[in-house]
């Protein structure tokens, strides 16, 4: 018997679906019997994985992930239902919570893979330029740059001719002859070349953040800072081109495929927080609890998630 | 919204992903992408954010348009491409705003609690939907972007629909186009689509090449 892969992620809608009605029950049976088949659930996903290996078409990569969210969604609604019947103050507004939570956690993931847009303005759009839309009072044949001044101030940097050359403004000048007119402010901005004056300096387009490599490696105590994505980590964000974070769940239940270590790999993982991480912190919490605890629990993990996401940012910038 | 590049990629970028209505992007053309996106999105989050905070309920009539208002300064800077180093924060910033002002809105004024979880599951579904249909190459035509309308639009219809006092029927209208929508366009559009295999290598012009096995 062949199964399609699409087909399993039907099964997984409906046993999902089936565990939603469940948690409308709101007692210790129904918690029990839907974390059953969120379990299976899981299952499902393991196995589509599997079927999926050779090949992978785009209309079942594309229902795998939009189904994978609707199911999910229908779980919280069973679980809002179900708390509401079991008297949680507010049960649908902690449920639109955590999807709110969910779903800023994949568009935290969308963005950061995502790439910088085309400009509205190229020299065929026709559109006026814009620096002719942002300040029409300027003459457009005048190339110059506006108020040098300004400029300098804005660059750290001393402006050529505003007075004389001396000890303070030179970029060579060695730190110690800046005793007599220099403060202790523009010492460092004038030998830096820039590196101080930590509000408005300016970092070229593609340049890494500065200092930033350092104060991660030293923060995470890692060594290069290269290494601090592992490659299970960018896996488990939804969609690396067509593998969904469902692969991760898969792998999560048996070997890690690669990675620095089993230990770090499942935790990178765990911390992008997939849809079986989710699915068993449902079970566990609302097995125990109830469902307001359920939700807090979510909308933590995806809070984290994201800012984990948010964290490990500048390191893929070189791409762009 | 720009033009997709010439081969439909399966890239997503943020401009995309912002998903602008027809007043922002109209708005976005005034300045021709001069401004830099973050600054605004983040006044205007703010603003909306503590509009949130002191409570929704307590506006009416005209007032409810006040966070949509201070939002659409992000519109401004719609035309830009997006390139600087944090401007990845826009489209989660734009989003986070947006739902929670349909929560807090459809919350604080009394619309029922099923059907702004409903509303906000469709505008969810339609933002995987977007997203994931342009990574496995079958980006959805700006048309249909636009017929969505956009997080400015979502928030017009019902900050007006609160303003003429009909916002449980705003909610459950809003909810009803956009969930009949994303499921015909989903429909239609993958029946029209070749189904080939996701990685498969692109020809020149960007397509897929038919299976022959």
């Amino acid at each position: 018997m062949r199964v399609s892969p699409s087909a399993m992620t039907r099964i997984g809608l409906v046993l999902a679906v089936t565990a939603g009605v469940w948690f409308t029950e709101g007692g210790v049976r129904g918690a029990v019997a839907g974390s059953l088949l969120l379990g299976a659930v899981v299952l499902t996903d393991v196995l589509a994985g599997r079927v999926r290996a050779a090949r992978r078409d785009r209309l079942d990569v594309w229902l795998a992930l939009v189904l994978g969210r609707l199911r999910e969604y229908a779980v919280y609604a069973g679980l809002a239902i179900g708390g509401t019947a079991a008297g949680v103050a507010d049960a649908w507004a902690w449920a639109a919570g955590a999807l709110i939570a969910v779903a800023l956690r994949d568009s935290v993931a969308a963005a950061r893979r995502a790439d910088a847009g085309e400009p509205e303005w190229t020299p065929e759009s026709g559109l006026p330029r814009p620096i002719e839309a942002v300040d029409p009072s300027r003459d457009l044949e005048d190339a110059s740059p506006g108020d040098t001044s300004l400029t300098a101030e804005l660059l750290g940097r001393e402006a050529p001719a505003a007075h004389g050359t001396d000890g303070t403004g030179e970029p060579d000048a060695a730190p110690g002859d800046v005793g007599d007119g220099g403060t202790a402010s523009e010492a460092p901005a004038a030998t830096g070349g820039g590196a101080a004056l930590f509000g408005i300096r300016t970092v070229p387009k593609g340049a890494p953040w500065p200092g930033w490599a350092e104060v991660r490696s030293e923060a995470l105590g890692e060594g290069a800072p290269g290494s601090a994505a592992p490659p299970g980590a960018a896996e488990g964000t939804p969609g690396t081109g067509g593998a969904d974070e469902r692969d991760p769940a898969a792998g999560g239940a048996g070997a890690p495929r690669r990675g620095s270590g089993p230990p770090r790999a499942l935790l990178a993982r765990l911390a992008a927080f997939p849809q079986a991480a989710r699915f068993a912190a449902v079970a566990l919490t609302i097995t125990i609890w109830d469902a307001r605890v359920t939700f807090i629990a979510l909308i933590a993990g995806c809070a984290l998630a994201a800012a984990a996401d948010l964290a490990r940012r500048p390191d893929d910038d070189v791409g762009r | 919204m720009g033009v997709p590049a010439s081969p439909p990629g399966t890239g997503v970028d943020l401009r995309f992903l912002r998903d602008d209505g027809h007043l922002s992007t109209a708005m976005g053309r005034i300045v021709a992408g001069a401004l830099p996106p973050l600054p605004p999105t983040l006044a205007g989050a703010l603003v909306a954010g503590v509009l949130m905070a002191t409570g929704l309920d307590h506006l009416a009539g005209i007032t409810l348009f006040a966070p949509v208002a201070a939002l659409l300064l992000s519109g401004v800077a719609s035309g830009h491409p997006h390139d600087g180093r944090f401007d990845r924060l826009v489209p989660p910033l734009l989003r986070a705003t947006e739902y929670l002002c349909l929560l807090a809105l459809g919350y604080g004024s009394g619309v029922g609690g099923p059907l702004v979880f409903v509303l906000l599951a469709a505008v969810a579904l339609h933002h995987t939907d977007a997203v994931h249909r342009t990574r496995t190459g079958l980006r959805p035509p700006a048309r249909v972007m636009r017929a969505m309308l956009g997080w400015d639009g979502r928030m017009l219809v019902l900050a007006a629909g609160g303003a003429l006092g009909w916002l449980p029927f705003a909610y459950g209208v809003l909810t009803g186009y956009l969930a009949v929508l994303l499921v015909w366009e989903a429909t239609t559009s993958w029946l029209a689509a070749p189904i080939a295999e996701a990685e498969a290598p692109r020809n020149e012009s960007g397509g897929v090449d038919a299976s022959t096995t």
